[in-house]
């Protein structure tokens, strides 16, 4: 499944894959998504090509299913977004190319740029 | 159904920190008019991914068992770094702030995704929030909003323990 991820680029990738779980989470059939665009007008919208691709990808889970996506359980939904989230991950990881001590370093800087606010209130 | 007092939002201290440091002190949240929904006692049916008190739960429970491959961390990365590339286009930060972020969310530890609630309220946002309309949810009567520019100035943030 999926196949199509392997020919994009992991921007493109990483777009594809953020709307589908989006969908996903909303439970969103193929003809949904077209007919409601969900992150339409967001500075982050998906170009009209990778919505589509998104559709197909829903569409992949239907017919692997066989059955419409709001008909899925929560857990099978849960794995394809997993599925389709990991894709991208790997896909980030594989093309690291910077020292990971270098991220190290900046994720600390940014710890302690942004403390936890002492204003914070225990919760629970 | 009237507007709501307040609106929840689970969010990660990762994407807190990001947010306050790269993008300005504005935020993203996608929010709830209810902080958590039992299914048993409130006749409105929500689905588990929508309501912060799951999503805050879930977090938790994958930190404290330091869960590496823990889905809730994953689609947060996931998220942070869409975002990343449309505060990019944006020009809000520039391609090497980019890298920056994209380091930092790569290194980031199971305890820099801690679950924080934002308490927002609705009236101080009402010119900001997009709403998700009815026929676009998985359960029509389930109340969600989106805010791509939340002020720090405009919520609260609980720092969220589950005794």
């Amino acid at each position: 499944m999926f196949e199509a991820a392997a020919s994009m680029s992991s921007d493109r990738l990483l777009s594809v894959a953020y709307y589908t779980r989006i969908a996903l989470e909303h439970c969103f059939t193929p003809e949904d998504l077209r007919k409601y665009p969900l992150l339409a007008g967001t500075s982050g919208e998906p170009s009209p090509e990778e919505q589509e691709i998104a559709c197909q990808w829903l569409e992949e889970i239907q017919n692997q299913e066989g059955k419409s996506i709001d008909r899925l359980d929560y857990g099978t939904v849960a794995r394809y977004i997993s599925e389709v989230v990991g894709l991208s991950q790997r896909r980030w990881e594989s093309e690291r190319t910077y020292d990971p001590q270098e991220g190290q370093r900046l994720l600390e800087e940014l710890r302690r740029a942004v403390p936890l606010p002492w204003e914070l209130r225990k919760a629970g | 159904m009237p507007d709501p007092l307040v609106l929840y939002s689970a969010n990660t201290l990762l994407a807190y920190r990001i947010n306050e440091r790269y993008y300005h002190q504005n935020h993203f949240a996608w929010c709830a008019p209810f902080f958590s929904v039992s299914g048993d006692s409130i006749d409105i049916p929500m689905p588990p991914s929508s309501t912060p008190c799951d999503i805050c739960r879930k977090y938790l429970d994958d930190i404290q068992r330091q869960d590496r491959h823990s889905s809730s961390i994953h689609n947060n990365r996931e998220g942070l770094r869409s975002g990343m590339a449309a505060k990019r286009e944006a020009g809000v930060i520039t391609p090497e702030q980019h890298q920056e972020i994209e380091r930092i969310v790569s290194e980031a530890s199971v305890g820099d995704f801690r679950p924080l609630l934002y308490i927002i309220p609705f009236n101080s946002v009402r010119d900001l929030i997009q709403p998700v309309p009815p026929h676009q949810k998985a359960h029509p009567f389930s109340p969600e909003y989106k805010i791509e520019d939340l002020p720090r100035s405009r919520f609260d943030v609980l720092d969220w323990q589950w005794r």
